[in-house]
Formats: C-alpha cells, sequence, structure tokens
C-alpha cells in the first residue's frame, strides 16, 4: 500500500482519520494519472513512476501540507481537553436524562395510582362451574358473577340448585 | 502552489484560482492541478500533492463539496463550487483587483520615478 507511512504520520499529528484516508487515496489516484501521463510521453513504466513520485512530492512536503491546516485535525487533536475533560460528564448527564428520568417518571406514576387517586375497581369476578349431577367432570354451564361479568348469562335458579346439590366448584378468577 | 522563484509571493492565489477553475465546471485534483499549470502557461506550476489540503479545507468550510464519481473505469473525487464558494470567489476577485491595482501603481510610479 503506497503513503503507509504517511498515512501513520498524518494520524499521529491528528489529522482526522476521514481526511486521511481521503487524501491517501486522492494521491494514489494521481500518482496514476501521472505516470498514465508520463507512458504516455514514452517513459518506461520504471522511470513514469521514479518521475510521477518526484512530481507529487516528498512524503515530507505531503505531510507538512496536511498537518499545517489546524481545520483538518481531529477533534481529539484540536481539544483534548473538550474530549476527555468535559465529555465524560457531559456523557454520564446524557445517560442520567436518558435513563433515570424516565425510571423517576416511572415511579412517581406507580406512586400517584397506587394512592386511590387513579384507583381501578378491584372486585373479584367468581366463576360457577355447573355439573349435570353425577359426571362431575362434564360440565354443562359456566355462570359469571362480578363486575365484568355479562348480563343475566346465567340463571340464578340453577346456580342455587348446583349449590345445593354440592356439585359447585367455584374458581376464584383473580381480579379484573 | 509555486512561482518559479517566488513561491511565497503566491500566497492566497492558489485559493483564488481553485475557485474560478470550479465555477466553471466541476473537477478532480489531477485536472484541477492541470488546468492552473496549463491556464497560466506554466507560470504556476501548483506542487501536485498539496492541491488536496487545500480542497479539502474549502470542502471543510463550505465553499466547495466533493462527491464520488465514476470517471474513466475508476471512481474520482470530484469537486463543485457552492453557493458560499461562488461568494467567496466575488470576495477573493475583489480583494486580488484591489491589490493588483493598488501594487501596479506603486510599480508605475516607481517606473515613471526612475
Amino acid at each position: 500500500m503506497p503513503f503507509e507511512h504517511l498515512r501513520e504520520r498524518l494520524l499521529k499529528g491528528g489529522i482526522a482519520p476521514r481526511h486521511v484516508g481521503r487524501y491517501l487515496r486522492e494521491l494514489a489516484d494521481h500518482l496514476d494519472d501521472l505516470a498514465a501521463a508520463e507512458r504516455e510521453a514514452g517513459q518506461s513504466k520504471e522511470e513514469a513512476l521514479r518521475i510521477s513520485r518526484d512530481r507529487l512530492g516528498n512524503e515530507d512536503h505531503l505531510a507538512e501540507a496536511m498537518l499545517a491546516r489546524p481545520d483538518l485535525k481531529s477533534w481529539a487533536a484540536r481539544a483534548p481537553w473538550l474530549l476527555f475533560g468535559l465529555a465524560p460528564p457531559v456523557a454520564i448527564l446524557a445517560a442520567f436524562f436518558a435513563l433515570g428520568i424516565p425510571l423517576v417518571l416511572t415511579a412517581k406514576l406507580e406512586s400517584i395510582m397506587g394512592s386511590g387517586a387513579f384507583a381501578v375497581s378491584r372486585q373479584p369476578t367468581a366463576q360457577i362451574s355447573i355439573s349435570d349431577g353425577g359426571d362431575q367432570s362434564a360440565e354443562s354451564e359456566i355462570c359469571r358473577f362480578g363486575p365484568d361479568a355479562p348480563d343475566n348469562n346465567c340463571a340464578p335458579e340453577k346456580a342455587r340448585e348446583a349449590t345445593e346439590a354440592s356439585v359447585l366448584n367455584w374458581t376464584e378468577f383473580g381480579s379484573c | 502552489m509555486e512561482t518559479r522563484e517566488n513561491p511565497g509571493f503566491m500566497t492566497g492565489l492558489p485559493e483564488l484560482l481553485i475557485l474560478r477553475l470550479l465555477q466553471d465546471r466541476e473537477m478532480y485534483g489531477y485536472e484541477i492541478v492541470q488546468a492552473i499549470a496549463r491556464g497560466t502557461s506554466q507560470i504556476i506550476t501548483p506542487g501536485e500533492g498539496v492541491v488536496y489540503p487545500m480542497l479539502h479545507s474549502l470542502e471543510k468550510d463550505g465553499a466547495l463539496k466533493a462527491e464520488l464519481r465514476p470517471a474513466g473505469g475508476r471512481t474520482r473525487i470530484y469537486y463543485a463550487l457552492t453557493a458560499k464558494g461562488v461568494r467567496r470567489l466575488f470576495t477573493l476577485t475583489d480583494e486580488w483587483t484591489r491589490v493588483n491595482r493598488a501594487a501596479g501603481l506603486v510599480i508605475r510610479g516607481a517606473a515613471h520615478a526612475v
């Protein structure tokens, strides 16, 4: 890979990696164009490459041209105090706002709901399974009672009869 | 970017020439260097490799935009002038014209005095 030393030098000098990558790519293209022009002018392959290298400039020259431009340096090189001094507390604050505040709000909301302001009726719903006498596993009808039970889904008489026959299975459905 | 005898004298000129060339059409680095050398009859011959840092700076400043495009079986990084670049070109052209005129006054005055 041509210009590999130049890459290291520029990165160590603080030039932003994206500018380093683009610069090296442009230099490689430029070198190819120069060499092609020299070949067209009748130079041998080796001679064309040597002349092109000379025309492009030596590594010191190429590095200095880039390093002389502070605007092409990365933030870490331009303002290390910003990256290593200010960024950590800002990151912690950002994490707090991103994670801590939703947790606090959730906890607050739960405490408000628990205090009764948004209390929901929690009356239990009961289900009565009515068996048809002998075979207790064969349920003939299910009656539901409670605030969520459908209207008249079970005749009270049937329920009473079932209770008397002691073939009732009560199942607490728990809270609605 | 250098003249044959006085490289330091050209301060500010490379940027003006690059912006002026890109006002006509989009170009990649090699084309820009060749166009400057050809356009100035080889009086101004840009350092082949050192034109790129200037292009990067101009792009970072918003005066140019860079775009990867295929050309001649390869992909090239083309540079084009932005609206900000056009304004900058006008400013630099005005400055260069004023400086040139002012320097001309002195040179002509000195010539008359001799």
